[in-house]
Parts: C-alpha cells; structure tokens; sequence
C-alpha cells in the first residue's frame, strides 16, 4: 500500500494512554502450549481411527489373530496324525442341523446300490441309519466289473478276422462230492449274421496229480444259444486219474469260438455261465450271477459273497467288452456324523457293562455271591439275568449303551468271558456328551479342517511378521546407508539391490529350498533374501527427501554426528511410508509362501496355511468345503491387512487421501 | 536418449550375466541324477556331459572317486563331475560358441532343454497376452468410470470389488471358478482341453484361465486409472479449461484422460510380469502345458537343466520387462528425459 491510499482511512480519534503494552514489565520465556501438542504419531492415529473400513480390518486381523493363537491351545483334536473314521466329515456346527449350510449332511448322488441287501436297497459303503430320509434310486448302465451288476453280457470277439479266440477263467476251486449243473446262456452277434460253433472245456487240476485234465463240455458243433448240461461232475469225475488224492479240485473253465469263414471274426455275447448244485441252494459253490465286464465273470460263491473270477484272452489276439449291463444308483441325503458317532453295534465285555452300571447308565444285577466267576453255565446265567433285566425303555438318555439283544460266552480262555451284543451311541461309547461336530469339516486324514486351518494361519502369520520385521531392520539399515551418503556408496549398493531385486522371486525361493530343504528357517531365510529391497529403496528416497531440509542443516552446523542426524532427525519424519510398506509386505510374503506350496515345494513338518490348502486342492471336486473355507479365511486376511495397510498410508501422508 | 537405452540394454545383459551365473553355479551344485533306464540311454546322457566338459570320463575307480557307475553288460564306465568353477567356464563355452543350454535328463530324456522349454514357451505367452489384452480395456474403462463417478454408488461398488480382487490370492479365484463353473455347473471343462478336443471345447477351455488371470490386473488397472484420474481432475488446468468454457466431456477426453495415461502405459507392461508369474499356478491347477507347469515338474523330478533354462527365460522377460517400463515413461510423456542430468 502507498502513502496516498493510507490517507483516505479515517482514523479515528483514540485515547494515548489507551495504548499500554500487556507484557510492559513482563519478563518474557516460553510459555507452555495451551492447547494439548500433539505428536506425528498421534495426529497419524487420530487420522486413521476416522478411516471405518481400516478400523473394520484392523479388528479383522486381531480376531483372525487371536484364532490363531488360541484354537490350537484350546481346540483337543488331533491334527498331526490320521483318523481315517473321520475322513471328510463336512461342516458342522450343532444346533444348525436343519439349516442349509452347516448341517453336518452332503448330498450324494449315483452310487450303486447293491438290492441283495437283505434289509431292502442299500448304497454301497454307507450306513442305513445315517441315510436321511428316501433314496432316489434310477437304472443305470455300467462298462466295468461289478459285483451289483446285472444282466448285459461279455462280448468276445477276434481282433483279425478268420482266426479263432479262446477265453478261460482263474483257478476256481470245486469240490466234487457235489453234483453241479451248467448253464450257458450265449447269443450271436447280429451284425456278424453267423452262429458261431465253439467248445466248452473244463481244465481240472486233481491234488496230487501232475497232468492238467481236459474234459470236454460241448464240443465244436455246438451252436446253439443256450442249454444246460446236467452233471457235469460225473463227467470230470470220469477223468478222475489214479494218484488223485482228494475230489476238491481246481478247475478253470475255458471256451473256444471258432472263425466262420472268410471274412467272419470270431465273435460271442456270453450272457450267462451259471454252475449251479440243484441239490443245495444254501451253499453252493457257484450261484447264477451275470456276468459282468470284459474280463471278469461273476460267480457267487455261497450265498453271501461274490467273488470275481478273471477271464483272459488266451489263444489269439481278441478284445472283451461289457454290452448292455445294469446297474441301479441313487441320490440321496447322508448324514457322515450319524454313520461316524451315531447308533451302531458293538460287541461289549462284562466288565464295560459294569463300568457304565457304576457310572449310572444302566441297570442290572449284580453278580449273584452264590455264583462262580469260573464256572461256564453261572456266567452263562448271569448273561440271561442281565438280559432279563435290561429295560431298554429305562436307559438313562445319556447312556452309551441303548440295547442289548445278545450275548456270548467265550470258553477259550483261563476263565470264561462274557460279551454282550450291544447297540450303542458311538461318541458316548467315546467318552464325548454331545455328537462332535467340525466347523470346517474334517480333510482326507480325518483331521478338524477348523483348528488345521488356524494352526497354519498362525505358522503363516509367524512367517509373514518375522521375515517382515528381519526385512524392515535389513531394509532400514541399507537404505539409510545408501540415501544418507549417497555418491559412490548408493551407486554401489544400487547395483547390488538392481541385480538381487533381478531375480524373480520364484526363482530364489526354489533355489535356497532345493538346496536347504523346506523347513520353517530356511523359508524364513528364503523370505528375507531378497524381501528387504523394498523397504530399503522406499528408505532411500525418504532419506533424498528429508537430508537436505533445513533442520537437519541446523542440527549439522551445530555439530551433531551423522548417527544423530540419521536416527534422531530424517527417520521419525521418514518412517510412515517405510512402516506401511512393511505392513503391506505381511500378505505379501503369507500369498508367497502359499503360492510355493501350490507349487508342491511348500513347508514340511509345520503344517502352514498354504499347505493345508493345497493338499485340499485334489479333493475340490468331491469335498469343496475343504478349499473353500480355507481359501475364505486367506482371502479375508489378505483383503483386511491391505485395507489395513491404505488406511496406515492415508494417515501417515493425508495429502494421499482417496488415492489408491 | 538413445545413449540412455543403450546403456540400459547393456547393464540388463550384465544384470542378466551375474544373475544366470549365480543360479548356474547353485544348481550345478545340486547333485543331477541322471536319466532312468537303459543303459544306453544313460551312456548318451553321460558322454553328452562329458563332450559338454561338465563330467569327465575316467579309468578306474581306484579310491571310490568316481560319482557315477554305469554297469553295461559288465562293462563298467565311470565319471566324476568336474569341479563347479570349471563346469562353469565350460558352460559359458558351451551357451556362446554352441547356444547349448544342456539336456533334459527326467522329462523328456536327452531332449534339449532349450527345445522343450521352446516347445511350451507358445501357450503361455499366449494366456498371458490375450489375458493382457482383456483386462487393459475393461480396467481402464472400470476405473474412468469409478474416477468420474467418484464418491457415487457406481464409485463404491467398484472399489470394493478391485479392494478384493486385488487382494485375493490367484489360487483362491480359478479354485472359487473351477468349483462352480466347472464342477458345479458343468458349463466350462474341468481341465485344459487336450489337443484331440473340438474346436469348441478348446475355446471355452479358455475361459478360466483367462478370467483366473484378468481378473487381478483388472483390478489394479481399474484402481490405477482410477488414483490418476481422480488426482487430475482436481488439478488446476482442468479448472481452467472449464472456465474457458469447454464441457465436462471434452475437458476429460482432450485433457484429463490424455495426463492419467502417463503413468498407466508403463504399468501395462509392469502388469505383464505380474501375469507371467501368477500363470504358474494357473498352469499347474488348470492342468496348462506351458512354462510355469514345466518348472513345476522339473523341479519335482530334479530335472535341474530344464530348470536351469525355464528360470533364464523368466529372469530375462523380468528384466526387459522393467527395462520397457523405465524406456516407456519417456516415450509416453515428453517431458521426462530418462538418464537426463539436472
């Protein structure tokens, strides 16, 4: 402002003596602040406590944390070795039985179903009583052997034309005190128009005899489709040879299919092959059974087990394929708990029994003092009077034991043991109140998928926070070397960081594990190697920044020494960018470790994160809870520590706000 | 500037020499079995290693000094590995005058490592460029979209979606669209397609892996382009286009979009690294005959020659990678003079 504008204010009339100096005769020092100093640290605070979606993940990460440490302190299962009863239980949480998720059940569909099961249609390998509510069951068709198949036949045939095939089956041992029938049920194939002549042959090995008999069935004019031949004992017993020592024989049956002419392959639907005892249907040696498969005929052998008897290609080059063979699948609702620790029978002793009668589960006399521990027929008694007196209706709820509908008395022994047929409730039998349940289901090795989960969350964060911390003092200690002196030292050091921050990461984390091997240091190691240059360059650029400003010139030309003016002066202004990239570098070195275990070089011995995950990875088809509540949990971790991290870095530089 | 490129390209080959040499001498310190099988098969391998000066031949094995035995017929040959130092002169030898890279000794025996890693190189550049060249326009216009709309529910809903996926482990997405494309759905095949499979199949055997590595560089694109135009466009000049009168469209389009581009350029080709590496798992889940899934198995079977070169051909696409990077700031904004003093 000039002279000449100052005139044209009015100034107005004032008092002299009102113009007296408040601090006249003051004397003057400093004088505390009135309002509250604040510090870097506590204004970057205040600011980041105003960021809700950082405050959100930062409370995230303490509870994932806080997991981490206290589920495996607290959780009793065992994670290290292998339960195969508890094999991929899914999800579980009790009291939510009835919702959709967690409920303990999976849905299963097209398992065959064997309909021989005396008690109606059952899944094969799965327990009645945990099938929750119908099976859905369909018709199906199968290409492979089964012993659940029906119907379809094996179709035989040449693999050149005008050349004959033979097909002959494993050992089946017969004993020949019993009269069996054959049945042989054939067709032709239709698109070859020619009924095909072949010979039926039973090679018969006699104990104690060396040459194999070959007694014909029906000879090589055979071509009808299907016919029985009664007896056939009597004609292998013809064949009998003097030093045979015994009728129980092995036998192979065998056929031949002869080509028809020029231009035919040798082919053959064999439908059936039934050896039967006409005079035994309780225990017979060979039962009708289809067939089924290319190279097995199913025989039954006595009532209740199947066995698969093989059939080769043993003269000529042929191939054998299954047409047409039935099968019968189902969908249904399965409960893995209920099959797992549900009802089931048990065979318990006296002494069991007893112990659960102390405990107050169950009722029945005590031992009669007349009686004799050692005696058959007093023990044998005592089981009668147990039985008499067990009320199954009077069970305490809470009882392991909930029937019992048998007994046995076991005489091999000094003295006689007496075991009772029980149906009991498995996890009380295991000593648990209430059915276990998995949060997370349990893995192929039948381990809580929850607590494994956890346990690796905390080797990985173990991981993650100690090679950070090696990292920031590595980092912090080269970049304040190279920033501070710069010249010919940062040139040096540059080079270094350029050649080291060259090599891909993946490159020297399989180089230090294939030379040191995979455990917990050695990762650590490998995590360090090169994970330091980024703290180190973002500490040299702060320390460009800051080492020319004008404090620390003052505090230069006041004599301080380079170690004052490196830790008192340019870091605490120049550690917020270093303290956020190295809380960014957590998830960065936890995603690393991970990634090397998908890699199939991950930790052995400490089960981390990555590693559970990735051995989970196969069974995504079948058992997708398994990667998905693993991979939630990392992805939870990951996004809350990079939210965590953007909200340490808007409020350690605010003038970076919204940018991201 | 072309002094700077040059003196770039030349520290990048020096960069590359140490770098090569230091994983040379450690792998070569790792004992290599050699290949299972015939005898003969193994006579190649070690008269191949003997002719390249990393093996020698010897005599006798008076004192045990031999580390390989091969019994042919009763005929014994015997060979003990040369000292690393030396294997090292030779291979340097062998890289200059032949370009002979070595032999695999487990995948595909006595082929050239070189040769295989050739053989895969194709697939996975092809993922990656393709994958490069979705995600840079749906990014980019993700994050215009984000930046203009700033503070709006268009604004948020993006934001979250790139805070996750940038946050999510690669693993975690073809895993989580595996599980429901694939085996939940049935719409996509649950493993890369082989050769043999129609036309039709092939291509949608193409759409995980596609989508598994897009969707991270989408991410960061979209939040890119999103930090740059944000800041630009509460920058001065655009205030005065403004004012002098243009409209909001054409002040973004002429001024805006044009200053954000600066630092997105470089940051395609940084991304391309960034695909390259996150490939590999993708390759090793996806069941992918490409790079990645050979370094996998190579390493699993000590195959360390295809290691050797597959970690060369990583280490070298890193390096000029970067190199375009720095080159790329100069080429897109004028105003910066790479290697210029002040």
């Amino acid at each position: 402002m000039s002279n000449k504008e100052n005139k044209d204010f009015i100034v107005p009339e004032v008092d002299k003596k009102d113009f007296v100096f408040v601090q006249q005769d003051k004397a003057i020092h400093d004088l505390k602040f009135e309002t509250k100093p604040t510090t870097f640290f506590k204004d970057a605070m205040r600011r980041f406590t105003k960021n809700k979606s950082s405050v959100a993940a930062t409370y995230i990460i303490g509870f994932l944390m806080i997991l981490a440490i206290f589920v495996p302190i607290f959780n009793p299962n065992d994670i290290n070795s292998s339960q195969n009863e508890l094999r991929f239980l899914p999800p579980r949480i009790n009291g939510f039985q009835n919702t959709a998720i967690f409920n303990g059940k999976e849905k299963i569909k097209g398992v065959v179903v064997d309909m021989n099961d005396p008690e109606g249609p059952l899944p094969v390998n799965y327990v009645r009583t945990a099938i929750v509510g119908d099976i859905e069951m369909y018709e199906s068709t199968i290409t492979s052997a089964s012993i659940y198949g029906r119907d379809g036949s094996v179709f035989l045939t040449s693999t050149n034309t005008n050349r004959d095939i033979g097909y002959r089956s494993s050992p089946i041992t017969v004993d020949l005190a019993n009269t069996y029938d054959l049945t042989i049920d054939l067709s032709a194939n239709a698109a070859l128009e020619v009924a095909p002549n072949y010979a039926f042959y039973a090679d018969v090995t006699f104990p104690g005899a060396a040459e194999i008999k070959t007694v014909t069935l029906f000879d090589f004019s055979s071509t009808f489709t299907s016919r029985s031949l009664a007896d056939i004992t009597a004609l292998i017993l013809a064949e009998k040879p003097v030093e045979a020592t015994s009728d129980v024989v092995s036998l192979r049956l065998r056929f031949h299919v002869t080509s028809q002419g020029v231009n035919h392959r040798a082919a053959l639907h064999m439908n059936q092959v039934i050896v039967s005892n006409p005079n035994d249907t309780e225990d017979v040696t060979f039962v009708p059974h289809n067939f089924v498969d290319g190279n097995n005929v199913l025989v039954r052998n006595g009532v209740a087990e199947l066995i698969a008897y093989t059939w080769n290609i043993i003269n000529g080059a042929g191939t054998t394929s299954l047409v047409n063979g039935k099968i019968t699948r189902a969908n249904f609702t399965y409960d893995p708990y209920e099959a797992a620790f549900g009802k089931r029978d048990m065979v318990l002793g006296l002494d069991k029994l007893e112990n659960y009668k102390r405990e107050g589960y169950i009722e029945f006399p005590d031992f009669p003092s007349n009686f004799s521990k050692s005696s058959v027929t007093d023990m044998e008694a005592y089981g009668n009077m147990i039985m008499a007196a067990f009320d199954k209706d009077a069970v305490d709820h809470k009882s392991p034991v909930v029937d019992i509908y048998g007994f046995s008395v076991l005489t091999n022994g000094p003295r006689p043991i007496l075991d009772f047929d029980c149906q009991v409730v498995y996890y009380r039998i295991l000593g648990r109140n209430a059915m276990p349940s998995f949060m997370f289901g349990t893995n192929q090795f039948g381990q809580d998928y929850f607590k494994k989960v956890f346990f690796g969350l905390g080797i990985s964060l173990l991981l993650g926070l100690l090679a950070a911390s090696i990292n920031i003092i590595i980092g912090l200690i080269w970049g304040s070397i190279s920033g501070y002196y710069g010249g010919g030292i940062d040139m040096l050091m540059e080079r270094i960081t350029e050649i080291l921050g060259g090599i891909p990461t993946i490159v020297v984390l399989t180089l230090i594990i294939l030379h040191l091997g995979n455990s917990f240091p050695v990762f650590l190691l490998a995590m360090v190697m090169t994970g330091w240059i980024g703290t180190a360059a973002t500490t040299r650029s702060q320390f460009y920044r800051y080492k020319r400003r004008e404090y620390v010139l003052a505090s230069r030309t006041l004599g301080a020494k380079d170690s004052r003016l490196i830790f008192r002066h340019i870091l605490p202004n120049s550690v917020g960018p270093i303290f956020t990239s190295s809380v960014l570098m957590i998830p960065g070195i936890i995603f690393a470790e991970a990634t090397i275990s998908y890699l199939g070089l991950g930790l052995q011995g400490l089960p981390s994160l990555g590693v559970s995950l990735s051995e989970s990875q196969q069974y995504i088809f079948s058992h997708p809870y398994l990667v998905t509540s693993g991979a939630i949990v990392i992805s939870l971790l990951m996004i809350s520590f990079n939210l965590f991290g953007n909200g340490l870095r808007d409020a350690f530089n605010p003038s970076l706000k919204g940018v991201e | 500037m072309w002094k700077y490129v040059l003196k770039r390209i030349g520290l990048i080959f020096l960069t590359a020499f140490i770098i090569l040499s230091l994983t040379f001498i450690l792998m070569k310190l790792l004992k290599i079995d050699p290949p299972p099988g015939q005898v003969q098969v193994q006579l190649a391998f070690f008269n191949d290693q003997v002719r390249l000066g990393y093996m020698v031949k010897l005599n006798h094995n008076i004192g045990n000094i031999a580390d390989y035995i091969v019994n042919d017929n009763g005929v014994y040959h015997y060979y003990r590995i040369v000292p690393v130092m030396q294997q090292y002169v030779n291979w340097l030898r062998n890289i200059f005058l032949e370009w002979n890279w070595g032999v695999s000794t487990q995948i595909k025996i006595n082929a050239s490592a070189m040769d295989i890693i050739l053989e895969q190189l194709p697939v996975t550049m092809r993922l990656n460029i393709i994958a490069l060249f979705t995600s840079v326009p749906v990014g980019f216009i993700l994050g215009i979209v984000a930046a203009l709309q700033k503070n709006r529910p268009a604004d948020h809903i993006i934001s979250t979606g790139v805070m996750i996926f940038i946050s999510i482990p690669s693993f975690v997405v073809i895993t989580f669209l595996m599980i429901t494309l694939s085996y939940g759905l049935g719409w996509l095949p649950t493993q890369w397609p082989s050769v043999q499979l129609d036309s039709t199949t092939k291509f949608l055997g193409y759409i995980i892996p596609i989508s598994a590595l897009s969707f991270g560089t989408i991410a960061g694109f979209a939040r890119y382009t999103r930090a740059e135009l944000t800041e630009i466009m509460s920058s001065e000049f655009l205030l005065l286009a403004r004012t002098k009168g243009l409209t909001k469209r054409q002040t973004v389009i002429r001024h805006a979009l044009r200053n954000s581009m600066v630092p997105i350029v470089p940051m395609i080709i940084g991304q391309f690294i960034g695909i390259l590496s996150g490939s590999m798992i993708l390759e090793n889940l996806y069941g992918i005959p490409g790079i990645g899934r050979l370094f996998v198995t190579a390493i699993s079977q000590k195959d360390y020659n295809v290691v050797m070169v597959d970690m060369a051909v990583y280490t070298m696409i890193g390096l000029f990678a970067t190199l375009l990077v720095d080159l790329s700031y100069g080429i897109v904004d004028p105003r910066i003079r790479m290697g210029a003093r002040k």
